[in-house]
């Protein structure tokens, strides 16, 4: 399954808040939407969800517009809360029944999400009484509850404790697995790292950059190596290249890429002890920075 | 539809199991209970009353001469009353009272003037009444004794009356006046107290963030439609619990109701009745989906008393229209005629024109006409405003903000 957006746009009276947004995923990707504050992503995601119309842009699957009865989408807003003072089993029938489950489908799948999330003990207990982490799985279960084709997660990861984030992250590679469609958006960039292929940054409106990760990475000039030895101070005088020391680490700035097999093969020549070599690539927050620090 | 009936289950049974829908139903139901129990206390009440022989004590000052025919006269009117004719001072006579030895008197200084002696006169008085009553037609009786005329000629023009008969081919305004007013009464607060509930209850979701998840998995209007319709049959609910409760305390305190008092007010006729349900319905949506769009609009709970004000100030001009004309017996003067005709006081402005008065069947299906096209408007509006609202957080939109994002 391919899901398209194209040429979307969207004003709120005067204020221009898409213009012109593509965006592209297939079934078992997931697509990182990335964007500062007020970039416009929560915008995309109720457009998808057709919580609004869009002014013009289509949003489609498989080359066709997209119909909302057949296509199952699963969300997790940014904003969390559900009915604070209802039991955690009656709600989720209820979200279930309200996505067009039986009651008994929604039983099953309940039971499933809870025990896979660990949260059987408190089937019965009322939401409030839960910890905002666990509140949280809660609401994770309700956007997965159907099986939906489409999986739209605003920020899943803010506010989760490193097992419980194992657990989301896990949860996460099995949707992908299973051939659905993921899109994140999130500003922790480690996490959509981990797991998107793909990555589209939004800035005032508009994407600024897409594509695949490690393509993005690439296109980066790869001149900076850092080197780490056992004794840093001695070798730094010694290389034939501009070089400083960075920590515990030696970064050496070469005039292109070629000549990182000239710096290897001087380090080969010196008779020392060397740890590691890496070829500095920008991480995504270097390049999300240089994107979109042009304000919005 | 069926995400309609799904919304329209979990509200309702949310109702129910609401505290505020409960203890206002125990209410409801004590007090049917105690209403149709009045009869049953009131005549055990008669018969304590009785043997107390608590009765009122007046002291007479007759300066007249017609003392003891005063006194008998007096007690005939009255029931629990005691005329002593005595000789007192004014000032002596005052003492009497303010010491408690009598409870008022009447010092009647000559045939045409008297005065009444009394701690604090209650808002209906009736000894003076009757005490006027009595002086005036012996006063009349001796202003024509006087003229000449002779005591049976007297007689016979102070017992002149005249008969009639009254031939009533519309409806018994006295008689509906209770029924109407009551079926208003139940009208105005019920639309007050659900509508407040419709909009607490939409802008709770919103303050717990739990709409975020409920307008991704459902349709507004399968959202609010279930909402407006579970508390309409919630409130139908308590309605009927309430009336059981009244007509099971009406069976069992049946023998002790008078023939012909408390009864009279069901004894309408059957159209009149239907037009009440019909009327109440259509006051119901008409607000109903006014107030959950007012609901959305606001996300804080503290938000809500300001925003529903406009609304609560329209449905409180209605009421004060119709009860006004009510109150008058004029149910069609111009002002309320008009009013029959507004969709938003249309409901009890017309409801009270068909009660106490004959309204020509063109008129009122002009008005159910009216008020289901307002419905529909409204309910149109209200999911617009509905799916606007709920994602507009932060400061409780103004009007013109709401007709601004209805615009884009």
């Amino acid at each position: 399954m391919e899901f398209q957006i194209e040429n979307l746009h969207k004003s709120f009276g005067s204020k221009k808040v898409l213009q012109g947004v593509d965006l592209h995923v297939v079934s078992g990707e997931a697509l990182g939407l990335l964007g500062r504050n007020g970039a416009g992503k929560t915008t995309i995601i109720r457009i998808i969800l057709d919580l609004f119309g869009s002014d013009q842009g289509r949003i489609m699957i498989d080359g066709k517009d997209i119909g909302r009865d057949k296509i199952k989408i699963g969300y997790l807003p940014e904003e969390r809360g559900l009915y604070p003072k209802k039991k955690i089993d009656e709600q989720l029938v209820y979200f279930g029944m309200l996505k067009g489950m039986s009651k008994k489908a929604a039983l099953k799948s309940i039971d499933y999400y809870l025990d896979r999330l660990d949260m059987n003990c408190y089937k019965s207990a009322k939401l409030e009484t839960l910890s905002k982490g666990n509140q949280q799985k809660i609401q994770l279960i309700v956007a997965l509850l159907n099986d939906p084709d489409i999986v739209i997660l605003d920020e899943p990861f803010s506010g989760l404790d490193p097992v419980t984030a194992q657990l989301l992250k896990e949860i996460v590679i099995e949707l992908i697995d299973d051939n659905k469609i993921v899109i994140f958006s999130s500003h922790q960039m480690n996490y959509i790292e981990e797991f998107c292929n793909n990555i589209a940054i939004l800035n005032n409106g508009r994407i600024v950059l897409d594509g695949k990760i490690d393509e993005i990475k690439r296109s980066y000039p790869r001149n900076r190596i850092k080197i780490k030895t056992a004794n840093n101070e001695e070798i730094i005088g010694k290389l034939g290249f501009p070089a400083a020391i960075s920590g515990q680490n030696i970064i050496v700035e070469l005039e292109n890429e070629i000549q990182t097999t000239d710096l290897l093969k001087e380090l080969a020549s010196l008779d020392i002890v060397l740890e590691s070599f890496n070829v500095i690539e920008p991480t995504l927050n270097d390049v999300f920075v240089e994107y979109t620090k042009e304000g919005i | 539809m069926e995400q309609f009936l799904v919304v329209f289950k979990h509200e309702y049974t949310m109702f129910l199991k609401n505290k505020i829908f409960m203890v206002m139903s125990i209410i409801g139901i004590v007090g049917a209970l105690i209403l149709t129990s009045i009869p049953r206390f009131a005549s055990m009440f008669d018969l304590g009353g009785d043997s107390n022989g608590s009765r009122d004590t007046v002291v007479l000052v007759d300066n007249t001469g017609n003392g003891q025919s005063i006194k008998t006269m007096m007690e005939d009117a009255m029931g629990h009353i005691e005329v002593f004719v005595g000789n007192f001072s004014q000032v002596e006579l005052e003492n009497k009272i303010r010491d408690g030895e009598y409870s008022s008197g009447f010092i009647i200084d000559s045939i045409n003037h008297y005065s009444y002696i009394v701690e604090s006169q209650e808002l209906y008085d009736s000894k003076n009444m009757v005490m006027q009553e009595i002086l005036k037609v012996q006063y009349q009786n001796y202003l024509m004794l006087e003229s000449g005329l002779s005591a049976a000629q007297a007689a016979n023009v102070l017992s002149a009356t005249v008969t009639n008969d009254v031939v009533e081919i519309g409806v018994d305004q006295a008689q509906n006046f209770l029924f109407t007013y009551i079926m208003i009464m139940f009208l105005y607060v019920v639309i007050m107290i659900y509508g407040q509930l419709i909009a607490t209850n939409v802008a709770s979701e919103k303050t717990s963030r739990a709409m975020e998840m409920l307008i991704t998995c459902a349709k507004p209007r399968s959202l609010m439609f279930g909402k407006i319709f579970a508390s309409g049959c919630a409130g139908l609910t308590q309605l009927m619990t309430i009336i059981c409760a009244a007509y099971g305390g009406y069976l069992l305190n049946r023998e002790y109701l008078i023939e012909g008092s408390f009864m009279e007010i069901f004894n309408v006729s059957v159209s009149t009745l239907i037009f009440g349900v019909v009327f109440f319905l259509l006051g119901y949506f008409l607000y109903a989906f006014l107030y959950g769009a007012i609901g959305s609009t606001v996300s804080k709970i503290e938000d809500i008393s300001p925003a529903v004000m406009p609304v609560t100030f329209l449905f409180i001009i209605g009421f004060m229209i119709t009860i006004m004309g009510t109150s008058s017996g004029d149910v069609n003067s111009t002002l309320v005629f008009i009013s029959s005709f507004i969709p938003f006081f249309a409901p009890m402005a017309m409801l009270a024109r068909i009660g106490m008065s004959v309204v020509p069947p063109y008129q009122i299906a002009i008005t159910i006409v009216i008020l289901l096209l307002t419905i529909v408007l409204i309910g149109y509006m209200a999911t617009k405003i509905y799916r606007l609202g709920v994602m507009h957080y932060g400061n409780r939109m103004k009007l013109k903000d709401i007709f601004k994002a209805l615009r884009d």
